[in-house]
């Protein structure tokens, strides 16, 4: 058995448990949300000269389970996992609680074009690249 | 009055393992060697040897059946002992951990003390983790250094290295203790397990290990899963060093 189990109430310790557990301290953890199931994915947000590029850790998503959306300021991400997984996470006492989906809002640091936004996933990760708006005109510079 | 240095204590147990090679893990980038020796503990069944404890560390204690533990912990079998923290490091104590370290190693006799690292690798987030990623390695004994490309590793030529790492080898060379650092090319800011395995394969060709790494490649998504929280937690305490990856070239 492993952790994509289905019985939050049956859940025996696998191998994988046992060797992250001797190192895994478990601090409170802003990385999930109980009510609705739901994990906050890792993410990470870069913005180069053109791009603003939202990379976010999907381990057990399919690319058919997930749906982003985004404005000029906000990327929004709700993916269904194949499987349920059952994670013991902090503040939920000592059971593996069942989680089946990922959630994330991602704030921009900069606006973006979302008509223009791309996004390609592959081995649980999803990349969004997503092209800066760019409101300013150029001002002519007349000789002095 | 002098300040009395803060205190890094290293306690054994049990029968010593003498001229061990050391090999250490801490969690930095790609959570790298805190995967990868997790791992080879749990596989090769390696004893717990002893722990590490600090005024400095995190006040921190893991319980594992009921048994509290030090989250620094020392695992050791046939020559070797493994040194993994379980917890992200600040700056301050991550120094005098390295320090405390290399002296200990020194003073064991030490064949060699190895951290294993990783390298952030925009190349390696893009190609969504596909293929198989390289290992850098750079070590202060000539005769290691040159015998890395044998093992599958490429010398680090040119750059630099940060952190809990950088430290461990400058003590190791204040000491003269022979130190190799091996670096997994990794994702920039996710677990990688994939460049942990690889990492796996240079390690064990270099201290004599044979471990099966399929394993761990195959629950690659379940270890993710499993240290998404101490991904979080460790660039959390980095965030002092934000922009400056524990490697570049």
């Amino acid at each position: 058995m492993d952790m994509w189990e289905d019985d939050e109430d049956d859940y025996p310790e696998t191998s994988m448990d046992r060797f992250f557990s001797r190192v895994f301290a478990g601090f409170e953890d802003p990385l999930f949300d109980i009510e609705s199931r739901s994990l906050r994915p890792l993410f990470r947000v870069e913005v180069n000269e053109e791009f603003v590029v939202v990379a976010m850790d999907l381990p057990g998503a399919r690319k058919e389970d997930i749906a982003v959306t985004c404005t000029e300021e906000l990327v929004s991400l709700e993916a269904e996992m194949k499987k349920p997984v059952a994670l013991r996470v902090s503040g939920a006492g000592a059971r593996a609680t069942r989680f089946e989906r990922y959630s994330k809002k991602v704030r921009l640091p900069v606006r973006v074009v979302p008509e223009k936004a791309t996004a390609k996933y592959k081995n649980g990760v999803i990349v969004v690249k997503l092209p800066i708006l760019r409101t300013g005109k150029a001002i002519k510079i007349a000789d002095g | 009055m002098p300040q009395t240095p803060p205190r890094v204590e290293i306690t054994e147990y049990g029968n010593r393992i003498s001229k061990p090679s050391v090999i250490v893990a801490v969690p930095d980038v790609g959570l790298i060697g805190t995967i990868a020796c997790s791992y080879i503990v749990e596989q090769l069944k390696f004893e717990p040897k002893g722990h590490i404890d600090s005024d400095l560390a995190p006040q921190v204690m893991l319980v594992r059946d009921s048994v509290p533990t030090y989250p620094i912990q020392i695992f050791g079998k046939d020559k070797m002992l493994i040194v993994i923290s379980g917890v992200p490091l600040r700056p301050k104590f991550s120094l005098e951990l390295a320090k405390e370290i290399a002296r200990w190693a020194k003073e064991r006799d030490a064949k060699v003390v190895v951290g294993v690292s990783g390298a952030p690798s925009r190349k390696r987030e893009e190609s969504h983790g596909d293929g198989v990623p390289t290992v850098t390695g750079v070590s202060n004994d000539q005769v290691m250094l040159k015998g890395l490309k044998a093992i599958g590793a490429l010398p680090l030529e040119q750059g630099g290295l940060t952190g809990f790492y950088a430290s461990l080898m400058k003590y190791c060379m204040v000491n003269d203790q022979a130190n190799v650092t091996l670096l997994g090319e990794s994702m920039l800011q996710f677990p990688d397990p994939g460049a942990a395995a690889a990492a796996i394969g240079v390690l064990s060709a270099m201290v004599g290990l044979k471990v099966d790494t399929k394993p761990l490649l195959k629950e690659s998504e379940e270890v993710r899963m499993k240290t998404r929280e101490l991904m979080s937690q460790t660039q959390a305490a980095q965030q002092p060093t934000v922009g400056n990856p524990s490697a570049y070239r």
